[in-house]
């Protein structure tokens, strides 16, 4: 008899404890609906969500070289001419100009240059030549795979320039430069070609 | 003194109210600020252009006497 009774007071004690356990979490939830927090202070928390893209881009701001018309002199097997206004046994007009490139996107990228002809295509002759050079416009845009302010032979393939051009705003701007040795037997006319440069993101 | 069964089903709507309040205390302060990094692109490339005009000598010749 005694062992019954002490089942009956036990579902008792739980029967109450589980009104308690009701009755707080209605007033918890009667709170939240009223706004009722009873602390001076009220704080929230708000969520701010950001979604950044990677862009890798570059532009050439100065996309082309114009040497204008010009002979090799008579007399010579070849002029040389290049973007710092050498002339040299030519008749062309001093240039002074470069291929200006800038990293325009968000992010640091690996930079590659190669031409659409060779000098032999592009010029033509007995021994062309047909030279870049690079440097950094902007302070340490470039952390260079070629040695800058050298004069470098151009190739139809690939050539590493830049381990890391960088897109910070003021060191993402490089210039290239062009030298071209124009034999006196060389293609006349009209002759172009295209530079091209490719960026990677790193 | 409370029945068995009606202790039993207070019990059990206890533990439904204390779950709900749980999810909702956890919905509440689980806010987390996210960040998304996504690749758009990956490679770009730029094109510049060089032009020379070439006169043979012999006319340039021509022109230096005229």
């Amino acid at each position: 008899m005694s062992i019954n009774k002490k089942k009956i007071d036990g579902y008792t004690i739980l029967g109450y404890l589980s009104i308690l356990i009701i009755i707080v979490c209605i007033v918890y939830f009667g709170l939240r609906l009223t706004g009722i927090t009873g602390n001076a202070v009220s704080t929230d928390t708000a969520v701010v969500n950001v979604t950044i893209s990677t862009t890798t881009a570059i532009n050439f701001t100065t996309d082309f070289i114009n040497f204008g018309t010009g002979s090799v002199n008579t007399g010579f097997t070849s002029a040389t001419i290049d973007t710092e206004g050498t002339v040299t046994d030519g008749s062309w007009t001093p240039l002074y100009t470069n291929f200006t490139l800038e990293n325009i996107g968000n992010t640091n990228v690996n930079l590659t240059l190669k031409v659409g002809k060779t000098a032999a295509q592009f010029i033509g002759g007995t021994s062309p030549a047909y030279q870049f050079k690079f440097s950094n416009k902007e302070a340490t845009s470039c952390t260079n795979s070629t040695a800058t302010g050298v004069w470098a032979a151009t190739s139809t393939s690939d050539i590493s320039l830049c381990s890391m051009f960088n897109s910070a705003d003021v060191n993402d701007t490089i210039n290239i430069g062009i030298k071209l040795a124009i034999p006196s037997d060389s293609f006349t006319g009209t002759q172009t070609d295209t530079f091209t440069a490719t960026a990677t993101s790193i | 003194m409370i029945k068995k069964k009606v202790a039993i089903t207070l019990f059990i709507v206890a533990l439904l109210l204390v779950a709900v309040v749980i999810t909702n205390c956890l919905i509440q302060s689980d806010e987390k600020i996210s960040t998304n990094d996504s690749q758009d692109n990956l490679n770009d490339t730029g094109n510049g252009k060089i032009g020379v005009v070439i006169l043979p000598p012999e006319i340039e010749d021509k022109n230096n006497v005229n």
